[in-house]
């Protein structure tokens, strides 16, 4: 995967053109039936909790209505507001709050756990999410099909460090799921 | 398999796990009814406000009305000994007048309290909560109707209350009995304006916000938190009359220590009475008295007048 020098958004399915300049309002009109489960997967895959992700991307849904918005890359963006917002929750140590919505839809907490996953992929999920912080986000980042060059803006961290956190993720998960092959042990740089 | 291979799988173990998780996430967000709507700030703020306030409010409402109940049945199981008595002023009236006019006053505050009104009042609050609730999500609960008329007729049972029930003349101690009328009634026509304003908002308000055609979310909502405001009010001016009501059972009840040996006893009802040791019965009931008690249950050491010395059976004893 390389950078591209001008995109901050790629996405895995189509080649999207980046959004001219748009009302956030208008945009969470039209994106988040689209954009929310996407966003939750993405929050869990960095280690949120099932009701963590759906606070934090439905916090993030409500930042883009904020009058006077205009977002450019509306997929990144969502991603990174609702990571912060995700980030805020662990650092607030919020009271757990009387009002937690008493929905029984979904049993599981981490997908670790969810029993609809087949056993492959739970293991896959929890091996990574066992991995260090840094290294799950660029993880979850990369799975969503964004560049190194876009998770850097996004994560705030160069591009170097991106593709480092990369590396070191797929080299650990390789290892874990005995993926090695006999000479094995020496993790490849990836790109 | 080599280095390369490695990666290949773990390429499509991961890309396998993220197209696998998406499906799941989409499913579970889909089987709680689908993303949630995304909200202006304002409007978020809002909900948040309103969800607070209603919550703040809530556990203001239950431990006001735990710390009452608590009060009240503290009271009722006085620690032994007359002076941890409630101090109620009809507590201070004569042991002899209480018990002459204690089958009135009994009666009066039944007819002030026919049944647990606070209980009644407390599940209307709920409803009109739930309600709100409801409304704030703009949707209706379902059987709205029939939980409106409820409200309504459970607020029209707490308006038959006696404004002021009739005394028939009594030749002396008349005014026992006008001070315990006193009492309950100036909290019941509290009870009662409070009732009156929820039903009218009710009646005249709500139910026509709501069963028009199309329904004002905003407007009924208002409504409905006055509502709960004003079923709030009606339900501590229900604790205030539940609290008047027990103690005037209380002054009809206790006789610890009473000096009761010159009343006549005939004719009154002494079923309920607790007395203790130091009580002084007129010396032809004593034992009959005696043996009708049983000891109360909760072990402060009294004495509870059973069925037994009812005066027709006492007089044919006699």
């Amino acid at each position: 995967m390389e950078d591209a020098p001008s995109a901050e958004l790629r996405v895995s399915e189509a080649p999207e053109a980046a959004f001219p300049p748009v009302s956030g309002r208008d945009l969470a009109e039209e994106l988040h039936h689209a954009e929310y489960p996407g966003l939750v997967r993405f929050l869990l895959l960095n280690g949120a909790s099932w009701n963590e992700a759906q606070d934090a991307a439905q916090d993030a849904f409500t930042q883009m209505c904020r009058p006077g918005t205009r977002i450019t890359y509306p997929k990144a963006w969502l991603r990174t507001v609702a990571w912060r917002s995700w980030l805020r929750q662990q650092v607030r140590q919020e009271e757990p709050c009387a009002d937690v919505p008493d929905i029984h839809a979904v049993h599981w907490q981490t997908p670790a756990h969810a029993a609809e996953l087949g056993t492959e992929e739970r293991q896959v999920v929890e091996l990574l999410l066992k991995l260090p912080a840094k290294q799950r986000a660029a993880l979850a980042w990369n799975l969503d099909g964004f560049t190194s060059q876009e998770s850097a803006e996004a994560m705030g961290i160069t591009p170097e460090a991106v593709r480092q956190n990369l590396a070191r993720a797929r080299a650990t998960l390789k290892a874990r799921l005995g993926l090695e092959g006999p000479g094995g042990g020496q993790a490849r740089e990836v790109e | 398999m080599d280095q390369d291979g490695g990666f290949d799988r773990l390429d499509t173990l991961l890309a396998q796990a993220h197209r696998r998780l998406g499906t799941l996430v989409y499913d579970s967000v889909m089987g709680q009814g689908g993303p949630p709507e995304p909200v202006d700030p304002d409007r978020a703020l809002g909900l948040l406000l309103a969800a607070a306030h209603r919550q703040t409010r809530d556990a203001v409402v239950r431990r006001t009305a735990r710390q009452l109940k608590e009060d009240v049945i503290r009271r009722k199981r006085a620690a032994p000994g007359v002076a941890a008595r409630s101090g109620g002023t009809l507590m201070r009236r004569p042991a002899t007048i209480r018990l002459k006019y204690r089958e009135q006053a009994l009666r009066i505050a039944h007819a002030y309290w026919p049944r647990d009104l606070d209980e009644l009042i407390r599940h209307a609050l709920e409803e009109i909560q739930e309600l709100i609730v409801h409304l704030e999500a703009e949707s209706l609960p379902v059987g709205l109707p029939a939980i409106l008329t409820r409200v309504s007729e459970d607020m029209g049972q707490v308006l038959t209350l006696p404004k002021s029930s009739q005394l028939s003349p009594a030749p002396a101690g008349y005014d026992y009995l006008e001070a315990v009328e006193q009492q309950l009634a100036v909290r019941a026509a509290r009870l009662v304006a409070e009732a009156r304003n929820s039903r009218v908002l009710l009646d005249t308000e709500l139910i026509p916000h709501l069963s028009d055609g199309g329904v004002s979310w905003l407007g009924a909502l208002e409504v409905a938190q006055d509502l709960a405001d004003d079923l709030d009010l009606a339900h501590r001016e229900a604790l205030s009359l539940l609290s008047a009501v027990a103690s005037v059972k209380e002054a009809g009840t206790d006789f610890r220590a009473a000096d009761l040996h010159t009343v006549d006893l005939t004719g009154l009802l002494l079923v309920g009475i607790r007395w203790d040791g130091e009580t002084i019965w007129p010396p032809a009931w004593e034992e009959r008295i005696l043996r009708a008690s049983s000891a109360t249950d909760d072990d402060l050491g009294g004495l509870v007048v059973g069925p037994q010395p009812h005066d027709s059976t006492v007089g044919a004893d006699a």
